[in-house]
């Protein structure tokens, strides 16, 4: 039920179904509606990473991600808007710090290419 | 005997050095600074001083200095404590040079925190980042009036217990870069051969500038350090309170995702600037900063 309410939210995140762009996610789901939806490329950010900037501009792809790492939603959602960041990415809170871990963050900005999946598996 | 007074004068001037730029984290005497990203710093630093002249307290340079080099090796470690704070250790081993003679010792090492009060964000920004400072320096290094040093060659440390009290502020979003400080330092008074002796008060102004090139930054600014009267035995001491203008430019070029070089330049004493009781020199420091995960 999680999975499907992720998913329909991912899809339909460009028409605000949270009543924003940028909802909470756990690893487990993510890792499901990334496998399902074919994502290519994974962007962490945060609000205050300056040079997260191009690498948000540049996510333009339809099979790309962008997840807001140390942000709140109200602080990424505002990020996007004022990049002009297109509302058909889908945007994540990595809320608990756990796809951080999962992915070993260790720097921002940090962008993970997904084409393989194995990135997934690890 | 009044050569020997001046050179302790000049030393306790010199002896606070290490705080304007500190090799160029920012001015807070730590070359530390960290994102929200990073728990745990290490950086290590080599620098060397050199052309050293003395200003005196009628701004006048003079050719007596006690010092021909300085070489300095110094480690800071920074870990953070909170989302908000993070604290760091700063420690310098250095070697004064004179003629055909060397002296080795530690420098004093500082403590210090930063906190932070208000964060930047991309979607302002023209919103500062706002970080209070506060610190700690304990006088390990032998200082000036306990040298028995005919140059006080091995006078390493202020011989003062010190608190750092200050603000930083700095607007890092864009291409352009710009920052500020302003810090307070007091010391506690010591006693030496019945002496009761207590440095002025301080403050500092650092005002920096800089740009990003890529990956790269390129950071200069100035540091303004103005230093109140010394007092002993309770009775200022006239003509010994000191002013300093510093300028320094620092490359910061990333070696991979966790590490950074940091090339710093700094001449203290800046020419055509007012100074008084200052040491002027040049100096030039290579810093490794890695980042450990977690």
């Amino acid at each position: 039920m999680k999975i499907f309410i992720v998913t329909i939210g991912v899809t339909l995140s460009g028409a605000n179904l949270y009543g924003g762009r940028c909802f909470p996610i756990k690893v487990e789901q993510f890792e499901r509606v990334a496998e399902q939806k074919k994502w290519k490329e994974v962007v962490f950010f945060a609000s205050w990473c300056a040079s997260c900037k191009p690498h948000l501009i540049q996510a333009t792809s339809p099979r790309s991600v962008v997840i807001a790492t140390y942000d709140t939603r109200q602080e990424a959602e505002r990020v996007l808007d004022f990049l002009g960041i297109q509302s058909t990415i889908p945007c994540f809170i990595d809320h608990d710090g756990k796809l951080r871990e999962k992915f070993k963050i260790q720097s921002l900005p940090r962008k993970i290419m997904l084409s393989d999946q194995s990135a997934l598996k690890k | 005997m009044l050569i020997r007074f001046f050179l302790i004068l000049m030393m306790l001037v010199d002896s606070s050095r290490a705080l304007s730029c500190a090799s160029c984290g920012s001015g807070a005497g730590n070359p530390l600074v960290f994102s929200p990203a990073e728990n745990h710093k290490v950086y290590l630093g080599l620098g060397s001083d050199r052309g050293f002249e003395n200003i005196t307290s009628g701004g006048r340079v003079s050719s007596n200095s006690n010092l021909d080099q300085r070489i300095r090796s110094e480690f800071s470690y920074g870990y953070r404590m909170t989302d908000k704070l993070i604290a760091a250790f700063n420690l310098r081993y250095q070697r004064h040079n004179l003629g055909n003679r060397s002296k080795l010792g530690f420098a004093d090492p500082t403590l210090m925190a930063r906190y932070d009060l208000l964060m930047p964000s991309l979607a302002q920004p023209f919103k500062p980042q706002i970080q209070m400072i506060m610190g700690y320096l304990l006088p390990l290094g032998l200082a000036s009036f306990e040298s028995q040093d005919p140059n006080l060659l091995d006078a390493m440390g202020g011989g003062f217990h010190s608190f750092y009290l200050g603000v930083d502020l700095w607007w890092g979003m864009n291409q352009w870069i710009y920052g500020g400080n302003v810090l307070f330092q007091t010391s506690l008074p010591e006693e030496y051969h019945g002496l009761k002796m207590t440095p002025g008060n301080a403050f500092s102004f650092t005002l920096t500038g800089g740009y990003r090139v890529g990956k790269t930054k390129v950071v200069f600014g100035m540091n303004r350090k103005q230093k109140m009267e010394k007092v002993q035995n309770g009775v200022s001491i006239a003509m010994s309170s000191s002013l300093q203008h510093d300028g320094f430019l620092t490359f910061e070029v990333p070696v991979d995702l966790m590490s950074e070089f940091r090339v710093t330049f700094v001449q203290t004493s800046l020419y055509g600037m007012k100074q008084r009781m200052a040491t002027r020199s040049q100096s030039l420091t290579l810093g490794w900063i890695h980042n450990f995960a977690n």
